[in-house]
């Protein structure tokens, strides 16, 4: 057996036959349960546990079973977050909730008998909707949110954040009533995704029900595969953050070394410190470059952390569904890394606003085509999601945050754009060429100096994209690297 | 036009986007075409305009779930589809 076999094996366990074949023993589940207990039991997955055991046991109410269950789970987390802890609001809140989400189910079921402007252009209505609740609050008292005058207008603050964060959510929704299939299913299965417990952001994980049910197991194999596949996730998931823990020791911890067993081998700085430390004390170049790249890759394994948790528990809830991250540091071109990075984020750019754009204009003109669907999907949509959701503070707490504080993110999304559009030109020219076979050794070189190529711009890329991000700065932090100074 | 015509015609057009290394006569018609490592997802954007053309298929009203692109078999059934 050689060494990378024995890699192989292990890395590869979901896909053994006789592991498959045993977890489907009731030995074997009662194991997978155990490991899982041990697994979820520091993680806030883990009432999802009862519910994995539950839709295993039901398959046919597997929708059901995860979509009443995980829903209630999410409105208790979020009406917690938003404190509303006395419980006729909280029943009256969750209620506004399902009946606003009923209203949009019954709209994506009718959706034929929609006006024919409202038909084509579904999602910009649906923005359009809440654009005008959110403005809708400028016309109320600065301080109504604590003047019990106001208090029904309150509360219905508290609905609106839903609807803003469920946005994408509801426009996936009016998709499957677009394409016909949200007739095949109830109200209660759309649950699965419209009120997710799994993820924390706006962009919904395991896209809609149409994606979710194509990945539904239907068999025991079938769902002994997505079992074993979501375990491995969820332990890679743990490794990984093992590895984050070990970067943040090594580099990342400022703390006096003398405290340590050994010295710290190189400090090194998260991209705001960095960007913030060099109006003062500036650290030398080397330890500048090695920050960028070092903080890219620890940013990249804390998404794949979060992401293979929330793909694992889908596949154990039975629904075999894309990794959200998979690999991209070994990605050898900037799109390339794009797909592999945040797969959901980026499928919700690409559903959105790339295939809206690329199958309405430019169709005679192939680049300009791609050009156009690209910059929509990449710079505008992704700006866009961005500058939404931060209006969550506006709506919660009526804090406004000033544009400026967006000038840095819409650069960073434009040369994304850029970036990503080159890409998928080169892309294309190499399609169907012959592929160039060189030795392996040189071969190798050059995969190396790809790859180096995709961390270097999304390192430097990042410089406009952090928690204290401001135009000006950020770009003359861009120019110090290159000993540029204004 | 029968279903074994717009096979071939698939087929020849997934010839000019494949990877050369791959041939195409190893898959099956349900296999996932980006899943077998004949294509890449961009090329999903080639096999649009290909069905634009050579079919006259507008996804411009209906828009488009790349799910339908997955296979030569799903692709054959959305021409089925869209032309009748």
């Amino acid at each position: 057996m050689t060494l990378k076999s024995i890699y192989l094996t292990i890395s590869q366990f979901h896909e053994n036959e006789k592991l498959l074949e045993f977890s489907t023993t009731r030995t074997g589940n009662v194991v997978l349960w155990l490991t899982l207990l041990l697994i979820l039991g520091e993680t806030q997955y883990l009432p999802l546990l009862p519910l994995m055991i539950l839709a295993q046991r039901f398959p046919a109410q597997r929708l059901w079973i995860a979509g009443l269950g995980g829903g209630g789970l999410f409105l208790y987390r979020k009406l917690l977050e938003l404190e509303v802890t006395h419980l006729l609001w909280f029943v009256m809140d969750a209620g506004f909730v399902v009946g606003l989400l009923y209203l949009f189910f019954r709209v994506a079921r009718s959706f034929t008998d929609l006006p024919p402007t409202v038909r084509k252009n579904p999602q910009i209505f649906l923005h359009l909707l809440l654009w005008g609740c959110i403005l809708s609050l400028f016309m109320l008292p600065a301080n109504f949110r604590d003047d019990p005058a106001w208090f029904i207008a309150s509360r219905l603050t508290e609905c609106l954040a839903f609807f803003a964060f469920l946005i994408w959510r509801i426009g996936l929704m009016l998709y499957a009533g677009k394409r016909g299939s949200s007739k095949k299913n109830g109200f209660v299965d759309q649950f699965i995704y419209v009120l997710p417990y799994l993820g924390s952001t706006q962009v919904p994980y395991g896209k809609g029900l149409d994606y979710l049910t194509q990945k539904q197991a239907n068999s025991r194999l079938d769902l002994a595969k997505s079992q074993l596949a979501g375990l491995k996730l969820l332990i890679l998931s743990h490794l990984w953050q093992w590895l984050l823990d070990g970067l943040g020791v090594l580099f990342f911890d400022h703390s006096d070394s003398s405290d340590l067993l050994f010295p710290i081998p190189l400090t090194l700085y998260h991209m705001d410190t960095l960007i913030a430390l060099s109006g003062h004390q500036v650290p030398s170049p080397a330890i500048v470059w090695a920050s960028l790249i070092m903080d890219m890759v620890y940013e990249t394994i804390q998404l794949a952390v979060i992401g293979h948790l929330i793909v694992g528990c889908l596949r154990l809830l039975g629904f075999n569904v894309f990794r959200n991250t998979y690999k991209p540091l070994l990605s050898v071109s900037l799109v390339e890394f794009w797909n592999r990075y945040y797969y959901y984020f980026k499928e919700l750019l690409v559903d959105f606003f790339f295939f809206p754009t690329y199958l309405k204009f430019f169709k005679n003109h192939p680049r300009l085509r791609v050009f156009t669907a690209t910059m929509a999907s990449a710079f505008v949509g992704n700006f866009y999601y961005h500058f939404l959701q931060h209006f969550d503070e506006f709506i919660v707490n009526g804090n406004l945050l000033p544009f400026v504080k967006f000038n840095s993110y819409l650069f960073y999304s434009f040369m994304l754009g850029i970036g990503i559009f080159i890409s998928m030109i080169r892309e294309q020219n190499r399609r169907g060429q012959p592929v160039v076979q060189y030795a392996p050794r040189l071969q190798s070189l050059i995969t190396l100096r790809k790859i180096a190529g995709v961390w270097l711009f999304f390192s430097i890329l990042r410089i406009w994209d952090h928690a204290n991000s401001a135009f000006m700065q950020d770009t003359a932090f861009f120019f110090a690297l290159f000993g540029i100074h204004f | 036009m029968n279903t074994q015509a717009n096979r071939d015609k698939i087929i020849r057009f997934l010839r000019t986007i494949a990877r050369p290394d791959l041939a195409i006569e190893n898959i099956n018609d349900n296999d996932g075409l980006v899943k077998s490592g004949l294509i890449d997802s961009l090329a999903m954007l080639e096999i649009i305009d290909f069905l634009e053309s050579e079919f006259g298929i507008d996804f411009s009203e209906t828009g488009i779930d790349p799910v339908e692109l997955e296979s030569i078999h799903k692709i054959l059934n959305l021409i089925e589809k869209r032309t009748q």
